[in-house]
């Protein structure tokens, strides 16, 4: 067996997941996010060797091809780029990118950047119907579909198969507000009760407002390094030890069980496997999921292997995964509490992976985590990117 | 830093080709259900499918009845992106009969205290005024006949 190669982090940085309304570009904050990794890596813009950007959709940017740009705001012009896109999944299929490239050896240093202008450049109307194509655009979406819509339909299904309740899906937005509230770069961190969100407004059957995640301006970006390229640190150190994706039919329905997102399922075994995870329930500390939806953090925690179907709600309403519970799940606050800024998410899930699992961050409150999973889809986990990480010792 | 926003308009015309989904679009449009079959395996689509997705098989057209069984519903008051609704509306995945899969659709007069239960028996109704995509014909109405 040769020697691990799998990429180390050496450092990550962020701006706020906000609705910016201070006239500051995407430009601006993927410049802020970029040279605050850099730093925090210890690297100058020119030891990179390879800039992944992720970014969902040019129609909300207004930038097709934002690699050189965003080389150009980073000081890096002449490094080999390619922007990466997979819906709300982007930063996650741009971290395989990046593990990919050092992996196979075509790059050395890579930087990744994910950013997203959702909630200020755009009304949420064309937003919404722009977000709307994330599926199967000409069947479904044309016919009216929207991601509400769609995975309202999914968690109604799981409600019906097994027995998961809108007091369950509750909790999730309870935990992750409150989670959010222990992070900087949170979007709404707040306190809420059960009841808080059973009657806050319908948007679309079981789903109300508060159990949608939100709409949000934001960048992110994090520095992997082939360890033979890694400058040695006093401090500790993690590692992505696994990484998998898969995808999905298009169409919710032509899927088998669409309440199951199978997609996160065959790629966290994928990405178990290289991490040489057996029991992920047992043997993951912390993890963060995509929560575009309340339900979707349950279907998530089953897909994941963390909890068995039909228990990840129970196991909700018993504090399972809260910040003091056995697994915590989403303590940035998730999509719901810390944001959602599509290209950026898995790029953040990763930038603060990395911090919990070696003291770094007030997200953790003292906790010592030592093996993560990071979880980013797009479509209805139509396509999907799953990551272990691990503290190295 | 000075702080500057200012209003941009982006209009985009589109010339959109349905391609070899036309036949499927056409008759949707009036109330008709052309799905596909994989002479393989026998799986049934609606929408179709061109290539399986069990085997790869190249499929073959076939038409169904149209009428199906209401899977599972969502009812809101979200305007949907394409077309121009009235709300509220209610959303569906039906079991089309004679099909494998779920087809998405709209149903037509929902009312939040009329709203259509999973087992409701349903049917095409085609294209219901204008739509800016032959999708928009995506839509239901209770099955009169059962």
């Amino acid at each position: 067996m040769g020697a691990d190669i799998r990429p180390v982090v050496l450092g990550g940085g962020a701006v706020p997941f906000r609705r910016y309304k201070d006239g500051s570009h995407w430009r601006d904050w993927v410049r802020h996010a970029g040279r605050a990794a850099l730093q925090d890596a210890g690297l100058a813009p020119l030891d990179i060797d390879s800039l992944v950007v992720a970014n969902e959709t040019d129609f909300i940017s207004l930038q097709v091809n934002p690699g050189p740009v965003v080389a150009d705001e980073l000081g890096m012009s002449g490094v080999a780029t390619v922007r990466v896109e997979a819906g709300g999944g982007s930063g996650g299929a741009a971290l395989r990118t990046a593990f990919a490239q050092i992996m196979g050896g075509t790059a050395k240093r890579v930087l990744v950047v994910g950013f997203e202008a959702g909630a200020s450049h755009l009304s949420a109307k064309d937003v919404q119907l722009i977000y709307g194509l994330s599926f199967d655009a000409e069947i479904d979406g044309m016919a009216g579909a929207t991601a509400v819509s769609l995975y309202a339909l999914s968690i109604s299904m799981h409600m019906m198969a097994l027995g998961t309740t809108s007091a369950q899906m509750a909790a999730v937005s309870v935990k992750n507000h409150g989670h959010a509230k222990a992070n900087p770069n949170a979007h709404k961190p707040m306190d809420l009760s059960i009841d808080d969100v059973l009657t806050s407004p319908n948007v679309s059957t079981p789903y109300r407002r508060l159990d949608c995640s939100l709409i949000s301006d934001g960048a992110a970006a994090i520095v992997l390094a082939h360890p033979d390229h890694a400058p040695a640190s006093p401090t500790p150190r993690s590692r992505i030890v696994g990484s998998g994706a898969a995808t999905d039919h298009a169409r919710l329905g032509d899927r088998a069980e669409p309440h199951v997102f199978d997609a996160k399922a065959r790629a966290a075994r994928d990405a178990y496997a290289m991490a040489g995870i057996d029991d992920p329930a047992s043997e993951i500390n912390v993890a963060e999921i995509y929560d575009a939806f309340t339900g979707a953090e349950i279907q998530g925690l089953e897909a994941l292997g963390l909890a068995n179907p039909g228990w990840a709600g129970p196991a909700l309403l018993d504090g399972a995964y809260t910040a003091d519970g056995p697994l915590p799940v989403n303590l940035s606050g998730g999509l719901i509490g810390q944001g959602g800024a599509p290209g950026a998410v898995g790029v953040m899930q990763a930038v603060n992976m990395d911090r919990m699992l070696t003291g770094r961050s007030e997200m953790a409150s003292g906790r010592d985590f030592r093996l993560g999973v990071v979880d980013a889809h797009g479509g209805i986990c139509t396509s999907s990117a799953v990551h272990v990480m691990k503290r190295m010792d | 830093m000075t702080e500057q926003s200012f209003p941009l308009v982006l209009a985009l015309n589109y010339h959109h080709a349905t391609g070899e989904m036309a036949p499927y679009f056409e008759a949707l449009e009036v109330g008709r259900a052309r799905a596909s079959k994989c002479p393989t395996c026998g799986d049934v689509r609606m929408p179709p499918r061109p290539v399986c997705p069990d085997d790869g098989t190249q499929t073959e057209a076939i038409d169904l009845s149209g009428a199906g069984q209401v899977a599972a519903v969502t009812h809101g008051d979200a305007v949907p992106p394409f077309g121009d609704h009235a709300t509220p509306q209610s959303f569906v995945l039906v079991a089309m009969d004679g099909a494998d899969n779920f087809m998405f659709g709209r149903m037509i007069d929902a009312h939040a205290d009329d709203a259509v239960a999973v087992g409701t028996r349903v049917r095409l109704a085609g294209a219901q005024g204008a739509s800016p995509h032959p999708s928009g014909a995506a839509v239901f109405k209770r099955d009169q006949d059962q």
